[in-house]
């Protein structure tokens, strides 16, 4: 199973191969992105000249690290009626995307990718080289993808240099949401050398933690996901109880910027260093 | 058998359930002992007693409601989420919360609860009126539920909570969970002083239950004693609601269960109304936390597996004698 989104990135890579010949000739010049990740990659690599609509994620610096970067390219909110008179070439769309906006442009004659966003480390330099290739910025994307392979390398290479035992990191977001295996965040905790509460507990993909479970298991570390911390909710509660407060110190608790995790890419690579250097304070404080 | 006896084994039942919801959880944990684990007074007081204290309080004020309504309105089907009090005070702290003002003051939250149940309190009443039929009654409550059930979505969308989805449904059903010593502390004043409000009016409503003409003679002002009565139950509702939710059916199926032990006069029941309203949601509560799956259930869910038979229940029994 490990191997199954590699080997989907790779039939998905010769299926993009057989196309790009045909595609050489008409470079996708006028772009639009339905979702946040591929936005944030079209930003990376394609010149903005070329990028006719960003989703309006791209713009809200909680989630998206390159919101200053969209100045005045215009945001769309996924509708088929904003898409079609911007006259794309291309639209890009996630997974995820509303699957009836996908047919709905393409019966209006527009070419849509639904790409597979990762959703681990696992398939991200596939991705960011097939994307590469969709969007006619392949050298862009090899370069953008051994630098990230190279800063991970180093992460893992720091983590395992370091002695003792593995610290218990224990996540915490809105709602008492923690990532489990299979996600981002878990395969980061475990290149940084820490040990990730949700995925001892058996949680597979993101399940909850109840405030009493994540007392009890003595984390050695709380990593708060603080998604859209400053607005009043109900979902922030249990992030903000007292007992946390009362049980951890303020050097036990780590905020990781949600715009790190929004998206497998280059802010992958930061995430990982911020926690590898958690790891080595965790190291040092311990006996 | 005599009141004084069933309301002494209702609260020491109470204090039973409340004993075992205290011990009950993620791990076993007797609260009469100490123990050497660093997290167990964080546990049990910070975590634990919150949520019962609040199961017992809210239980109470809404089986106190319950009964409260039922007797002013000499309706069998008043309760204060069936006839809209509980969803107009959702929608009262939900303009609270989500525009901020709830920073502002300590008591921001649980007034504007207060309001909004303040507010749907009399609209029921003057829909109704005071000698409603069945029909209008649960009519009036199903607009106003409906109408305020969208409000409240509304202005989640407006406030563009990312998290839109998941709070409505907790404004909606309810829930204990999370729920700290600080959530405890703002609404408590204002569920007990309204349920003091509305228990001196037992008298009234025991006059009340004989005819309005009967209580005026008996020497209540019925103006007066309508006012207390609404006034107790939108402010202690109205908070209960703030920092729990909106809770359905126990104030329907708490007096009903009640009143073959107690009899038909209104006052004995408000009190014991209120101990059984307090021991249903401590149980529920912990129910709750013993069946839900990856994510916890809401409390609602569970008072209308409950509520929602039982409710259909009365309405076939009423049936032949009001329609």
């Amino acid at each position: 199973m490990r191997y199954l989104p590699g080997l989907l990135a790779a039939l998905y890579l010769s299926s993009l191969a057989g196309g790009a010949t045909a595609q050489q000739a008409v470079e996708p010049r006028r772009i639009a992105s339905l979702n946040l990740c591929t936005d944030l990659l079209l930003l990376e690599l394609v010149p903005r000249e070329r990028i006719v609509s960003l989703s309006y994620w791209a713009a809200d610096p909680s989630v998206s690290y390159l919101a200053d970067q969209v100045g005045d390219i215009p945001l769309n909110r996924s509708l088929a009626e904003e898409i079609v008179p911007q006259q794309p070439d291309l639209v890009l769309a996630g997974q995820f995307s509303d699957l009836k906006v996908v047919d709905l442009l393409r019966r209006t004659g527009v070419r849509v990718e639904v790409l597979d966003v990762p959703l681990t480390l696992d398939g991200m330099r596939e991705h960011i080289l097939g994307f590469g290739e969709l969007v006619g910025a392949r050298s862009r994307a090899e370069a953008l993808a051994a630098q990230l392979d190279r800063r991970l390398a180093l992460v893992s290479a720091g983590a395992s240099r370091l002695s003792g035992e593995s610290p218990l990191a224990a996540v915490y977001g809105p709602q008492g949401v923690s990532p489990g295996r299979q996600t981002l965040m878990d395969d980061l905790l475990v290149l940084a050398g820490l040990r990730n509460l949700a995925a001892e507990r058996g949680i597979v993909s993101y399940g909850t933690l109840s405030l009493e479970a994540l007392l009890i298991a003595e984390p050695d570390v709380l990593i708060l996901d603080e998604v859209s911390r400053d607005r009043n909710s109900i979902a922030h509660q249990a992030m903000r109880h007292p007992a946390l407060r009362k049980h951890f110190t303020e050097n036990q608790v780590f905020r990781l910027p949600p715009s790190l995790m929004a998206c497998v890419g280059p802010t992958s690579a930061d995430a990982a260093e911020q926690l590898l250097a958690l790891r080595r304070q965790l190291g040092l404080r311990r006996p | 058998m005599k009141t004084w006896l069933i309301v002494a084994l209702l609260l020491a039942l109470l204090l039973l359930v409340s004993l075992l919801a205290l011990a009950f959880g993620e791990v076993w944990l007797n609260p009469l002992e100490s123990g050497t684990e660093s997290w167990r007074a964080t546990v049990l007081w910070e975590i634990r007693l919150p949520r019962v204290l609040l199961a017992i309080l809210v239980g109470a004020v809404l089986g106190l409601s319950g009964a409260a309504l039922q007797g002013l309105l000499r309706n069998p089907l008043a309760d204060p989420a069936i006839v809209g009090v509980s969803a107009c005070a959702a929608l009262g702290a939900v303009v609270v919360l989500y525009s901020g003002l709830a920073a502002a003051a300590w008591f921001a939250l649980p007034l504007g609860g207060m309001v909004g149940a303040g507010i749907s309190v009399v609209l029921v009443y003057v829909l109704a009126g005071s000698h409603s039929s069945l029909f209008s009654l649960i009519l009036a409550g199903m607009a106003v539920n409906a109408f305020v059930g969208a409000l409240i979505s509304l202005v989640l969308n407006v406030a563009s909570n990312p998290f839109a989805m998941s709070e409505i449904v907790y404004w909606l059903l309810g829930s204990f969970a999370n729920r700290s010593l600080q959530d405890v502390l703002i609404a408590a004043p204002f569920m007990l002083a309204g349920s003091l409000a509305v228990l001196t009016a037992g008298r009234y409503l025991d006059a009340l239950s004989l005819g309005e003409e009967t209580a005026t003679t008996l020497g209540f002002d019925p103006q007066r004693w309508r006012w207390i009565v609404v006034g107790g139950v939108a402010a202690s509702v109205g908070a209960a609601v703030s920092v729990s939710g909106n809770i359905g059916f126990v104030g329907l199926v708490v007096p009903h269960l009640l009143r073959p032990l107690v009899g038909h006069e209104p006052r004995r029941l408000l009190w014991v109304s209120a101990l059984g309203g307090a021991i249903l949601l401590v149980l529920a509560d912990m129910l709750v936390q013993a069946i839900s799956g990856r994510v916890e259930l809401k409390l609602g869910v569970i008072t209308a597996l409950i509520g929602g038979p039982f409710f259909l229940y009365i309405i076939m029994r009423t049936r032949s004698s009001e329609w």
